[in-house]
């Protein structure tokens, strides 16, 4: 398994870097006077939740296919790549919402008054979970649709109902009860989908052939 | 030392209704340079992919030094399969870079000489930072020979090295191969269409057709049972009287028959009025693999 994780970390490492300048630049432009009219901060400061979720999901859709043969055709076992792919998940998941609680808090600690956070900060604990889900389900997207385009559009459609509850779900959390209410069932789909396209994901790489 | 044996026992893969590989059993032993040969279609690659586990297949058993190819990261870290690298990867450019796959081989393969690869890199003239879907048919050939002879995996494959390289790339593929060879004692599979050129470098030849290994035999051995016999044709049936007759040809009253037998019987070919040629490894496979419709 050590030698799938020195794969993928090596693939990962420009993506996480592109987020992080994406991040910084945000910030930037945010402390440096932008303001919600001028609809650049709008469009991209305010979506930040979205955004490296949607980066992550895209990501694991376009290059999940062509790692997994490239690893397939040097020897890899099916099993090492299935964990791994799913510990670099967990771990970019995990780091693109330490990264967006680290954006979320920095202009509190800068004393910049005028940027409004762009999400409430209680909803930074289901941040990893929501996440998570989105790459589950764009990962077995792009496994599915080698198969059979149509069901990797299907997919495809999943994993769009799991990034908007993503997206409601930061929202929505600071106005309502967590359980019974919109933010529960909001998390329990996310969860439950990317469950699912867990499962797809296993099936899809224990039968994968190198093409 | 290698002392790996690969092995393939009632070996049984089907696309649909499209049964590619039939109860095939096969056995490479080890320190050994065999071709593979097939026609277009035949089910080298889907063979070679069983072989190495990276290809599913319906029944039978595939082992490498007696223990399971699939799933198995001991027996996959001695084999390696190189084929040709597709420019496209689900209809998009295949952008990953050289040294992408480098970098992968030297990950998965335990015994990656970085050295050798950096050196075969500057032989080939190959750019490390070019991309895959930039590169040419015979460069893309160049990285799959590279990777391959790099590996320094006991058990090396390589599907069709030679596509798309020149006649002196070829050559110059051929002579690395049996450097590398004679360096250490790797097991070489080499499938090709291009026989001849090949048949030089090969010990042993595994010919495929209708799902399962037609022949395997030593080269010298295998071409040494074969003739063409010419004459007219009352006398080319006489003289083959009692050898097997795998084609023959008729124009006009001339006959030519290809025969196959037993040292001490094709002697006996001298006797009579014919003439007798020998096959090459070229001809040997067409006469048993290239009949559309076999002679009785």
């Amino acid at each position: 398994m050590g030698r799938v994780l020195r794969f993928l970390v090596g693939l990962h490492l420009p993506g996480l870097g592109v987020f992080a300048v994406y991040a910084v630049g945000m910030t930037a432009y945010a402390a440096l006077g932008g303001n919600l009219q001028d609809g650049v901060l709008s469009t991209y400061y305010y979506l930040f939740p979205l955004v490296p979720a949607l980066f992550l999901g895209i990501f694991q859709y376009t290059s999940s296919v062509s790692y997994l043969n490239i690893a397939l055709s040097m020897g890899c076992t099916r099993r090492a790549f299935f964990w791994g792919n799913q510990f670099m998940l967990f771990l970019t998941s995990l780091m693109v919402s330490l990264l967006t609680a680290f954006f979320l808090f920095l202009p509190q600690w800068m004393g910049w008054d005028w940027v409004i956070p762009f999400m409430p900060v209680q909803a930074l604990p289901y941040l990893p979970v929501a996440t998570l889900a989105v790459g589950e389900c764009m990962a077995a997207a792009g496994l599915l649709r080698r198969i059979s385009p149509a069901l990797g559009m299907v997919c495809y459609g999943v994993a769009l109902v799991a990034l908007i509850c993503l997206g409601v779900l930061v929202q929505v959390v600071e106005d309502a009860w967590l359980w019974g209410d919109l933010p529960a069932i909001l998390l329990l789909v996310s969860v439950f989908l990317g469950g699912l396209c867990l499962v797809v994901e296993a099936t899809q790489t224990r039968q994968a052939v190198v093409r | 030392m290698n002392n790996l044996t690969l092995k393939a026992e009632g070996l049984n893969k089907s696309y649909g209704s499209n049964h590619v590989l039939r109860d095939l059993d096969v056995e490479l032993l080890p320190g050994k340079i065999y071709g593979l040969i097939g026609r277009n279609g035949s089910g080298k690659t889907t063979l070679l992919g069983c072989l190495t586990g990276q290809n599913t297949f319906q029944s039978g058993t595939v082992t490498c030094g007696g223990e399971k190819v699939w799933e198995n990261r001991r027996a996959l870290e001695q084999i390696c399969f190189s084929r040709e690298l597709p420019d496209t990867v689900m209809g998009s450019r295949n952008g990953q870079k050289i040294r992408h796959y480098l970098e992968a081989g030297a990950t998965f393969f335990p015994h990656w000489d970085r050295e050798y690869a950096k050196a075969l890199m500057a032989e080939f003239g190959l750019d490390e930072k070019k991309k895959i879907y930039a590169l040419s048919r015979g460069q893309r050939s160049m990285v799959t020979i590279l990777i391959a002879l790099a590996s320094r995996a006991p058990i090396t494959i390589l599907d069709e090295p030679v596509a798309g390289l020149d006649v002196v790339m070829r050559e110059h593929f051929y002579r690395l191969l049996l450097e590398e060879f004679g360096r250490s004692e790797r097991t070489f599979v080499v499938s090709t269409h291009i026989i001849e050129e090949a048949a030089s470098v090969f010990e042993e030849v595994l010919f495929l057709d209708g799902g399962k290994i037609v022949e395997h035999a030593p080269v010298d051995e295998l071409v040494d049972q074969f003739r063409y016999v010419s004459g007219l044709a009352e006398e080319v049936d006489r003289a083959c009287a009692g050898l097997t007759v795998v084609s023959r040809q008729d124009l006009g009253r001339r006959r030519t028959a290809t025969v196959r037998g037993g040292e001490e019987e094709l002697e006996k070919l001298s006797a009579f009025d014919v003439d007798v040629a020998p096959l090459n490894l070229q001809n040997v496979f067409v006469a048993l693999c290239g009949q559309e419709h076999p002679q009785p």
